[in-house]
């Protein structure tokens, strides 16, 4: 027999097979300084950027409404401030927004003063926005430092979904709940195109052959039951029109085949009560 | 060269996995010692890829091979135990995915690394595929005097052979492969400086294996693999994975660990105290 255990044996609600959440990462032009680490870009990388705030993030929001889904938007404070208008149409749509950086650069680093000053200083900004801290973190630019995720903890949130180790939700010794991302989950990984780095990142592929690589994960994870699907898009990329519709197409497969699409804070409290009650149930 | 397999079969192949887990990142590049993210993508390997992978070979009821860094095995002793437990081969892969050019530190090292795994499993490795490809000229007689009898790093054929060494066969055979057969050719993704590597579909790496596996089944061929859990173990790439494994089987392909074929091949080329073990 297998010892090792390929899930926690998590069922999810109403016989779900899967929980699938769609997490936005509303970088604008900030991703496209964090990625190659400079202040200063080129103006094609900065609008190309923009075409998050002023063209994706619609099309987003748009398909979103018109199905019905809950999201989760990771937003760095700097957009909010930069983008105040479109953040609060995000906050009027009642989605959830979570922690992204202030800058969105990379932490590794940084001081333990700093990363607290820019922890502090964006949930005040989602504060504003939403009336509430928020309780979920990523960090920017797919980077923590080694105390990240306790310094998380330390502020009261409920969830991270930043690491990839595995495809099951779990709970950390501090008490936060991981929701684990993955690579090939990231319309990044398919579709950031630029010449900015010193080695170009010119990634475009066909979105046929995007959705058939998800459908396939999506499958087997959903024919594992215990698992979670992060989808994490960025606006600027996913928000193409050839994109969104393939997005959405990919959206209703999932839930024509047991996906529970919630936003990342009501899963991270189900996984939370779940294992509490698997617990004390095995006291 | 007798490459008869075993109950007429028209061709063999291997399934051989490299855990390199955290070693690949941390060997990578410095930073990763403090990149929690990136260390986290390598566990996924232990944590997530081999208990998929070890249902997936016991549901198609296949053997394989993993080349372990004896590091990954002190770091997850239990991983290494289930494999074993499983029927599965545990073989060389340096201590931290390192290779010495230097035969005393390189011998040294590997007298490190079979301590650790004989710990763990009571067993030594029989086969070594060099960390990072990296092979020196001391290699051949190394192996020879520390008792090995595969390698499997050869590129330049598809056809098993066995080494010489001064003109003289040795009790060594080669078990080649490429980077046509590594996963990390499709699955791996990284900007990390200074590579960018971006993936390809899981559909699109079976659709090459089947391929190739169809053309080699003619001539009677081998096929060897390079696959890392931390990538292939991936849902999507698992999917893929599971239907080469049944192509193969369908086409009646004898699919054994690297320590089997070397037996079979040395067993029918001179060396037939070297029989497989049953």
């Amino acid at each position: 027999m297998i010892s090792l255990k390929n899930g926690d044996g998590i069922q999810w609600p109403e016989g779900k097979r899967i929980a699938v959440m769609l997490t936005f990462d509303f970088d604008a032009e900030l991703l496209r300084y964090s990625v190659i680490g400079k202040r200063k870009i080129g103006f094609a990388d900065v609008s190309r950027g923009q075409y998050g705030p002023k063209e994706g993030l619609k099309r987003c929001l748009a398909m979103l409404q018109r199905n019905r889904l809950p999201a989760t938007f990771f937003i760095p404070g700097e957009i909010i401030e930069k983008y105040p208008e479109q953040c609060r149409e995000i906050a009027a749509g009642k989605y959830e927004i979570a922690y992204h950086g202030y800058d969105h650069d990379n932490t590794i680093g940084l001081s333990q003063e700093k990363e607290t000053a820019s922890l502090e200083k964006s949930e005040k900004l989602i504060q504003g926005l939403t009336g509430r801290k928020p309780v979920g973190a990523r960090g920017p630019l797919d980077a923590l430092q080694d105390d990240s995720l306790d310094l998380f903890s330390q502020r009261g949130y409920l969830y991270d979904s930043t690491l990839k180790d595995c495809d099951w939700p779990y709970v950390l010794e501090n008490g936060l709940v991981e929701l684990p991302t993955d690579v090939a989950m990231d319309d990044f990984s398919y579709f950031y195109f630029s010449y900015a780095d010193e080695a170009p990142i010119n990634c475009s592929y066909l979105p046929d052959d995007v959705y058939a690589m998800w459908q396939d994960a999506f499958d087997e994870l959903a024919a594992e039951g215990d698992k979670i699907l992060v989808i994490k898009l960025h606006p600027q990329l996913i928000g193409r029109v050839s994109r969104i519709n393939m997005l959405e197409r990919f959206i209703l497969y999932m839930q024509q085949r047991g996906a529970w699409i919630a936003d990342c804070q009501t899963v991270a409290q189900y996984v939370k009560e779940f294992y509490t009650k698997k617990e004390s149930e095995a006291k | 060269m007798n490459m008869n397999w075993p109950d007429h079969r028209p061709m063999a192949l291997s399934l051989s996995f490299d855990i390199d887990a955290e070693t690949l990142w941390l060997t990578r590049n410095p930073i990763n010692y403090h990149h929690p993210v990136h260390v986290s993508r390598g566990r996924y390997s232990v944590k997530q890829g081999i208990p998929r992978i070890l249902r997936l070979l016991e549901s198609e009821g296949v053997k394989a091979t993993f080349f372990t860094p004896a590091y990954t095995a002190e770091l997850h002793p239990d991983v290494i135990r289930d494999i074993d437990a499983q029927g599965h081969e545990i073989a060389y892969h340096g201590y931290l995915h390192e290779a010495y050019d230097d035969y005393e530190k390189e011998n040294a090292l590997m007298e490190k690394c079979e301590k650790i795994y004989q710990g763990i499993i009571g067993k030594r490795p029989m086969g070594d595929r060099s960390p990072d490809g990296l092979l020196y000229d001391f290699h051949l007689k190394l192996w020879l005097e520390r008792g090995y009898i595969y390698s499997s790093n050869w590129r330049d054929t598809d056809r098993p052979f066995i080494h010489q060494l001064d003109g003289k066969p040795i009790p060594i055979v080669e078990l080649p492969k490429d980077s046509i057969n590594d996963d990390t050719s499709y699955d791996m993704y990284t900007i990390q400086h200074p590579e960018h590597y971006y993936l390809k579909s899981g559909r699109e790496m079976v659709q090459i294996w089947k391929e190739e596996l169809d053309g080699l089944l003619e001539e009677g061929g081998y096929m060897n693999f390079v696959m890392h859990p931390q990538f292939i173990g991936h849902p999507g790439y698992i999917h893929a994975l599971r239907s080469f494994i049944r192509y193969a089987k369908d086409h009646g392909v004898w699919i054994a660990t690297d320590e089997q074929v070397a037996r079979h091949l040395l067993a029918q080329n001179g060396f037939p105290e070297y029989g497989e073990k049953q």
